[in-house]
């Protein structure tokens, strides 16, 4: 034969070599253990404006420098991304189980519900999802709930089609119909059949979604429109970043790093996570 | 077989219907929550004495006075006609605003997809041929992946800007990358996965048999193969990418759909946000429908697993 035949999964192959596998877990246990206890990574208070030491570069008493109203980059790094980062999780974890919840509904009750049901996912999948984040802030506020409420409202109908496929494809697999025919059935099939084919998908889709929810809450805070000041936020620090580049470039170092490593990270999960079960088919990222 | 080809033509049709009627129903509810009153906002922000006369005065110029559901009856009539009111902020029409803008959102669209659909389909086959290209390929494609587009913006221009003197020509060009980029990177894994599927496939090992030159063979056997599911991808970008790119717009400062958008949500401009919110939902599942009907009809052996 002229070529081997390749799976899918090389594809990325050098992002998940051997080398980074146990790399990739410490540094995102280290990143969880951080945004749990932000206090003792802090190493001065990220709200204390100080203008005798503004826009100070990187070095001594400010590891990433301050920013334009003296403020110890690194704190409010680390403070910003707690508030980022647990935001876009809980926020796709709220639209997972809201999607989960509709589409489980879908495929149990009578044609006159689940025909609506459908449309209205599909209509509201029409909608891209950064313009209907935007509107849902204007009803729900920009607080950090009203931002995580609207991502996770705006997200919930690509959970309904996706938990749907995957749950229609597993229940249609023959040794599925096999073991119901064997008389197995209700909790014992879902957690001993079912349970392990949709979970790594699941698990998988996941990490990717909650990566694109924390760039989205970035994102609004990008635009002006998320979190306000002085609630430091990886996506208004870029904001604020933007005009005072060319004076003091190492201002928009930490957010960045921290979008960039957290999207890294996450997206490291999601494929570890689907070679882990050796799930081929999952093609929707 | 053809009475049944034609009520499955009405079917999809009926869907179609009803998914635009509920687009349409969606942005309704979500403009009926929205809280404040524009006419006082309007007010407030051409002028800083606001009285309770003027504001009434207002109220009654934007038709505010009657109740919801009046309103979103009223909307729906005039919709009907392309009326989509004046903008509260410049007093436009909201048709003549979205106007002025679609061609740049336009061009944004369809110059990004003008490079990500060869480059990711050449690039996806050139990836399953040569380890080298795939290594290459695949760190170019994390970039877009992992980098936020605002991040990835705001770096290259500067980059260029302050950095690479005598690069200021690239700035226009630079839009088209920054949101091609993430596009480009999920396109080259679907894709990659679709061409190692085909090439799996036996009729392809027979084409390599008979001596077939590998461009004959990407080109009249595996290019065929994997388009439809192709197609239906890229019609869904081109669906997304015609309702504005709010962040590449943001910041390159492009006046498109994305600008507008933003500029209306600061200025609670409802009659803008309802028309761009519909617009964008109505363009995507128009193309959504009419891809799945040209599915069918590039393979109508999809039809026979419907009846």
């Amino acid at each position: 034969m002229r070529y081997k035949l390749r799976s899918s999964k090389e594809l990325f192959s050098n992002v998940q070599s051997r080398w980074i596998q146990p790399f990739g877990l410490l540094l995102l246990l280290l990143i969880i253990l951080i945004l749990l206890f932000p206090s003792t990574a802090i190493i001065s208070d990220p709200y204390k404006i100080d203008l005798k030491h503004r826009l100070l570069p990187p070095g001594g008493e400010f590891p990433l420098g301050t920013d334009s109203l003296g403020r110890c980059l690194f704190s409010r790094t680390i403070i910003g991304g707690r508030i980022t980062v647990t935001s876009g999780f809980f926020a796709t974890s709220l639209g997972a189980f809201i999607g989960t919840v509709v589409a489980l509904i879908s495929l149990r009750a009578p044609s006159l519900v689940k025909e609506p049901l459908m449309i209205i996912t599909d209509s509201w999948l029409a909608f891209p999802d950064l313009l209907l984040i935007l509107v849902l802030t204007l009803i729900l506020g920009n607080s950090i709930l009203g931002v995580i409420l609207s991502i996770a409202l705006s997200v919930w109908p690509w959970w309904t089609r996706f938990v749907r496929n995957l749950l229609i494809v597993a229940y249609a697999q023959e040794y599925v119909i096999a073991s119901r025919t064997a008389g197995i059935s209700g909790f014992r099939l879902f957690k001993s059949y079912i349970l392990p084919q949709i979970m790594p998908p699941i698990g998988s889709a996941f990490f990717i979604r909650s990566a694109r929810s924390v760039v989205l809450f970035g994102g609004i805070g990008f635009l002006g429109l998320g979190v306000q000041p002085p609630t430091p936020e990886w996506g208004a620090m870029i904001k604020d970043a933007i005009p005072l580049i060319p004076v003091a470039p190492w201002v928009i170092v930490g957010p960045a790093i921290g979008f960039m490593g957290t999207v890294t990270l996450f997206q490291w999960a999601a494929i570890s996570m689907r070679n882990l079960a050796n799930y081929r088919n999952y093609s929707f990222l | 077989m053809k009475m049944s080809i034609a009520r499955f033509i009405y079917a999809r049709l009926l869907r179609v219907l009803l998914v635009v009627f509920s687009v349409t129903l969606s942005c309704i509810v979500i403009v009926t929550l929205l809280p404040g009153d524009p006419g006082e906002l309007a007010l407030r922000e051409a002028s800083e004495a606001v009285s309770e006369e003027k504001i009434r005065e207002i109220r009654q110029l934007f038709g505010l006075e009657f109740p919801v559901f009046t309103r979103s009856l009223h909307w729906i009539k005039n919709i009907l006609v392309l009326d989509f009111g004046d903008s509260y902020r410049t007093g436009e029409p909201v048709l003549k605003e979205i106007g002025s803008r679609l061609p740049s959102t336009m061009k944004l669209a369809f110059g990004t997809l003008l490079w990500v659909i060869p480059c990711s389909l050449f690039g996806a086959w050139g990836s399953v041929k040569s380890k080298t290209i795939r290594r290459i390929i695949s760190s170019i494609s994390l970039l877009g992946l992992v980098v936020p587009d605002y991040i990835l913006g705001i770096l290259l221009l500067f980059l260029v800007s302050f950095a690479l003197k005598g690069l200021e020509k690239v700035v226009p060009f630079l839009p088209y990358l920054v949101l091609g980029l993430p596009i480009a990177a999920f396109y080259l894994y679907v894709t990659y996965t679709h061409i190692t599927q085909a090439l799996n496939s036996d009729y392809i090992r027979f084409a390599y048999a008979k001596g077939l030159s590998e461009w004959a063979i990407f080109l009249r056997h595996v290019f065929p193969s994997i388009l439809p599911p192709l197609l239906a991808l890229w019609a869904m970008s081109l669906g997304r990418l015609l309702s504005g790119a709010v962040v590449v717009e943001t910041v390159f400062g492009l006046p498109g759909l994305g600008r507008l958008f933003v500029e209306a949500v600061f200025s609670r401009d409802y009659p803008v946000i309802e028309a761009v919110v519909l617009w964008s939902g109505w363009v995507f599942a128009l193309l959504i429908s009419i891809t799945d009907a040209f599915l069918y009809y590039l393979n109508p052996d999809l039809m026979r697993s419907h009846f």
